[in-house]
C-alpha cells in the first residue's frame, strides 16, 4: 500500500481553508465602489441631478450587496453550488470590503511600506459609505480640483473613490457619515494675475509675497505695460521690480520665485450637508 | 470658513533633460596590454542613437489643463493664462537661442511661449501646412512661404542646409500648423529671451486627494503620489468682451529675431508676417461679470441638498411625494407577461441611511423583487442591481472565469468532504461520544476525522510492519 498519511491530512487542510482568489476579491472590491456601474443605473432621472448641482448621499449597502451578490451568482444552480457560496460568503465580502476599503490608496505607488501595512486594517463598518456627487462646469474646467470631506465633528474622512463619471460629474465616496466638504482648485493649476489694472489702463499694479514666509506685501507701485494698448506685461521688467522691492539678490529670483509671486491665492470653498 | 487647509506646493526654476535632444555617437575602445607576451590589441566598437522629441505637435495626454478652460466664459481680465504640461521638462527640451552664453545654461529660457491674441486682431491660421514651408523659397522651392513672411529659417542660403535643421526622422512632408502674425502685432506682443526665462517653471505637488486624471495610464505599480508639472504662462492679460484665443508656439532657434531686453524688434524693415510653429491653441471669453470657480461652486443648486427627486408643488399624491422623499423614482417596466406598467427604482445612492437587512446569497432577481401589496407596485432597485451584477461579470471575462474555475474546485472538495463523512461518521461517533453530530462546526469535525483517520492509518500501517518482520 503505497499511501502518503501526512499528505492526505495536507489535502483536507487547504480544501477547507481555500483561498479566496485575489482576482475574485479585488474585482468584487472595486464593483463595491460603483466601478462599472452605468451612470444611468446611477443617476435613474437626470431631476435628480441637474446642471450645475451638488447632492450628499448615503450608500445603500443593499443595493451594493445585491450587485455584488448578481455577480457572484454565476454557476449558481444546484443546491450544492448554493450551500458552497453561503459557506463562502462572508469571508469573500470581508476580503472585497478591504479591497474597497484601500482602492484610492492602491492606484498610487506606495511610497513607504511601512506606513502601508498599518492601514490596511479590516474595515470597522463598511456598510457606511456616504458621498457626494457633483455636476458642474467646474469639474470639466478646472481638471485636478481637490476635495477634502469631514464628519460632523470635523474629523476628516477618508475617500474612497474620487472619480469623474462623465466629464462633468464628479462622484466621490466616503468612509463614515459625510457632514461637510471642501473643494478647491488645483495647486498645480493656481493662476497667474495682477492685483488692479489702474484707472488710465496703461499700467497695473501688484502685491508682493515675502518668499519665506508667504506673507502679502502691498504694492503701490504702477507698472506700465508694454507699448501699444495690448496689456503686455513686461515680465523681465516686473521681476526686476519684484526681485529690488523683496531685496533678494540677483541670481536669486528665477522663474520660481517669479512664479510664486504671481499667482492668486487658492480658491476654496465649502459645502455641507446641514440645510 | 473653517480652518485653513495645508499642503504643499513646491515651485523649481526648471527641469533640464538630462539629455538633450539630437543625434549622439557613441564610441568605446579598449586596449588590452600583456607586457611578457608583447600584446597590444585593441577592441572597438561605435553606436549611434537619437533622442527625439516631438517640436511640431504635442500628444494632448501631456497637456494637464489650461486657464482659462478651452470655450470658457469668466472674469479673466487680470488673469494671465498659462498651460499645465504633465511632460515636466518640455519647456526645457529645445533652445532658443543657437549661441548660448556661458551663464545661459544655467537659467535656460523657455522654448514655448504661450501668445494671446483677440478675435479683432488678424492672425491668420494655417492649419495644413508642410514643415517645408517654414524654409524660405530659395533654399525651398516647394515651400509656399511668401517672401515677406519671416520663419525660423530666414538665415540659411543654400539648399544643403536644410538637412541640418532637420530633426532625426523629419521629413520636409511632415505636416504642423503655424500661424502667421503682422510684423506689428508681433512686436507688441513677443516675450524677449529674458522674459522666457521667467514664464515657465516647475511644479511638484501631492496628487492624493485628486479625482484620478491618468487612469489610462495606470501601471500595475500605480501613480507617484507627487507629481511634476511644468508650466508655461502667457505675458498678456486678456482683453475684455472680446474671444481671446491663446497659442502655444514654438521658438525653437528664434533667438536671433526675438527683441531685446527694451523690446526693439531684430525683424529685418522687408517682412511683413511672422510664422511660427503653434502646437496647441485654445479660446475663452473674459466677461465683466464674476463668473470663476468660486462663483460658479457657490451658485451650485443645493436644493435638495440629499440626493432624491425634487419636489413639485404640483404633485398632490401621497404616495408619490413619500416614494420621492424616499429616493425612488418611477421608472416604465416592461412585465415578463407583455404588460407595461412602472414599477419604483432606487439607485445606489440614497437620501438617507439605510441598515443592511437583505442576506445574499439568492438564487435569482425576482427574490430581490419587493412588493407593495397597498399599492400594488414592484420595488425593482435590487433585483435591478443583481440582474446589472451578473452582467457585468459576464462581461468581465478574468472575473468570471476565475470565480468558474474556483467554484469548480470547491464543489469537488466539498464532494470530496462529504464522502468521506458518510464513511467515518459512525466511527468518530462512537469513538467521541457525540450524539449530534450536526452540532459540531465544521471545523472542529474535520480535525476530528482527521486525527481519527491519522490514527487508524498509522495503527494499520504499524500492523502491517509488525506483520511484514
Amino acid at each position: 500500500m503505497n499511501l502518503n498519511i501526512n499528505n492526505i491530512t495536507e489535502n483536507f487542510i487547504f480544501s477547507e481553508n481555500e483561498e479566496i482568489p485575489l482576482d475574485i476579491t479585488n474585482w468584487i472590491g472595486t464593483l463595491k465602489l460603483l466601478v462599472g456601474v452605468p451612470i444611468n443605473y446611477i443617476i435613474p432621472n437626470i431631476n435628480m441631478l441637474p446642471p450645475e448641482s451638488i447632492r450628499f448621499f448615503y450608500l445603500d449597502p443593499n443595493w451594493i450587496e445585491s450587485l455584488a451578490d448578481g455577480a457572484l451568482s454565476l454557476c449558481r444552480v444546484t443546491n450544492l453550488d448554493h450551500q458552497v457560496d453561503v459557506f463562502h460568503h462572508n469571508m469573500l465580502h470581508a476580503q472585497a470590503n478591504k479591497t474597497a476599503a484601500n482602492y484610492r490608496k492602491s492606484l498610487f505607488k506606495s511610497t513607504n511600506k511601512s506606513t502601508d501595512n498599518t492601514e490596511t486594517e479590516d474595515d470597522p463598518n463598511p456598510d457606511l459609505l456616504t458621498g457626494f456627487i457633483l455636476r458642474s462646469l467646474v469639474v470639466k474646467d478646472y481638471p485636478g480640483i481637490e476635495v477634502n470631506v469631514y464628519a460632523k465633528n470635523n474629523e476628516e474622512l477618508k475617500i474612497r473613490r474620487l472619480e469623474k463619471l462623465s466629464p462633468d460629474i464628479l462622484i466621490g465616496i466616503v468612509q463614515g457619515e459625510l457632514y461637510s466638504l471642501k473643494i478647491h482648485q488645483a495647486p498645480e493649476a493656481l493662476h497667474f494675475g495682477i492685483d488692479c489694472i489702474t484707472d488710465d489702463g496703461k499700467g497695473f499694479k501688484k502685491n508682493l509675497r515675502t518668499t519665506d514666509e508667504g506673507k502679502i506685501k502691498e504694492s503701490q507701485k504702477v507698472i506700465h505695460f508694454r507699448e501699444g494698448d495690448k496689456k503686455v506685461l513686461p515680465i523681465s521688467a516686473l521681476s526686476e521690480q519684484m526681485r529690488e522691492d523683496l531685496s533678494l539678490p540677483k541670481d536669486k529670483f528665477t522663474s520660481a520665485e517669479f512664479a510664486l509671486e504671481m499667482i492668486e491665492g487658492l480658491k476654496l470653498i465649502e459645502f455641507s450637508s446641514d440645510q | 470658513m473653517a480652518e485653513e487647509l495645508k499642503g504643499k506646493v513646491t515651485f523649481t526654476q526648471h527641469l533640464l533633460p538630462s539629455l538633450e535632444t539630437g543625434k549622439y555617437h557613441i564610441s568605446v575602445e579598449q586596449t588590452v596590454k600583456i607586457d611578457k607576451k608583447s600584446v597590444n590589441d585593441t577592441f572597438k566598437t561605435e553606436n549611434t542613437f537619437a533622442v527625439v522629441t516631438e517640436r511640431t505637435k504635442i500628444n494632448p495626454a501631456e497637456i494637464h489643463s489650461v486657464f482659462p478652460a478651452d470655450n470658457s466664459v469668466g472674469d479673466f481680465q487680470q488673469t494671465l493664462p498659462h498651460i499645465v504640461l504633465t511632460r515636466s521638462t518640455f519647456p526645457w527640451e529645445r533652445i532658443v537661442a543657437n549661441t548660448i552664453p556661458e551663464e545661459e545654461s544655467k537659467d535656460k529660457a523657455s522654448w514655448l511661449a504661450l501668445l494671446l491674441f483677440t478675435e479683432e486682431e488678424t492672425v491668420a491660421e494655417l492649419n495644413t501646412i508642410k514643415l517645408g514651408d517654414l524654409f524660405p523659397k530659395q533654399i525651398n522651392p516647394q515651400s509656399n512661404l511668401p517672401d515677406d513672411t519671416l520663419s525660423y529659417f530666414d538665415s540659411l542660403s543654400k539648399p544643403e542646409e536644410i538637412g541640418k535643421h532637420l530633426d532625426y526622422g523629419e521629413m520636409l512632408d511632415d505636416s504642423c500648423q503655424a500661424i502667421d502674425i503682422p510684423v506689428n502685432l508681433f512686436n507688441m506682443l513677443i516675450p524677449c529671451i529674458n522674459d522666457l526665462k521667467k514664464l515657465a517653471h516647475l511644479r511638484t505637488v501631492n496628487i492624493t486627494k485628486k479625482e484620478m486624471i491618468k487612469k489610462n495610464n495606470l501601471s500595475s505599480e500605480g501613480i507617484d503620489e507627487e507629481a511634476n508639472f511644468s508650466i508655461i504662462i502667457g505675458n498678456r492679460l486678456p482683453q475684455i468682451n472680446q474671444r481671446n484665443t491663446v497659442y502655444l508656439v514654438s521658438l525653437e532657434n528664434f533667438g536671433g529675431f526675438l527683441p531685446d531686453e527694451n523690446y526693439n524688434s531684430k525683424i529685418p524693415q522687408n517682412k511683413k508676417n511672422i510664422r511660427l510653429l503653434f502646437l496647441k491653441k485654445w479660446s475663452f471669453n473674459a466677461v465683466k461679470e464674476e463668473i470663476n470657480f468660486l462663483s460658479t461652486l457657490k451658485n451650485l443648486n443645493q436644493k435638495p441638498i440629499t440626493f432624491k427627486m425634487p419636489e413639485n408643488s404640483m404633485m398632490t399624491n401621497e404616495t408619490l411625494k413619500k416614494a420621492f422623499a424616499f429616493g425612488f423614482c418611477p421608472l416604465p417596466h416592461h412585465s415578463r407577461s407583455g404588460d407595461k406598467t412602472f414599477s419604483w427604482y432606487r439607485g445606489p445612492l440614497v437620501p438617507y441611511q439605510i441598515k443592511k437587512f437583505i442576506a445574499p446569497p439568492y438564487p435569482c432577481s425576482d427574490a430581490l423583487t419587493l412588493y407593495n401589496p397597498k399599492t400594488g407596485l414592484l420595488n425593482t432597485s435590487y433585483a435591478t442591481a443583481w440582474q446589472l451584477g451578473r452582467l457585468l461579470a459576464l462581461s468581465t471575462k478574468s472575473f468570471s472565469q476565475t470565480l468558474y474555475n474556483w467554484k469548480k474546485k470547491l464543489k469537488q472538495n466539498a464532494y470530496h468532504l462529504s464522502s468521506c463523512k458518510k464513511l467515518l461518521t459512525n466511527t468518530v461517533a462512537q469513538k467521541h461520544n457525540l450524539n449530534n453530530i450536526s452540532l459540531l462546526t465544521k471545523k472542529n469535525y474535520l480535525s476530528i476525522i482527521i486525527d481519527d483517520f491519522k490514527q487508524n492509518m498509522s495503527a494499520f500501517l504499524n500492523q502491517k510492519k509488525v506483520k511484514g518482520k
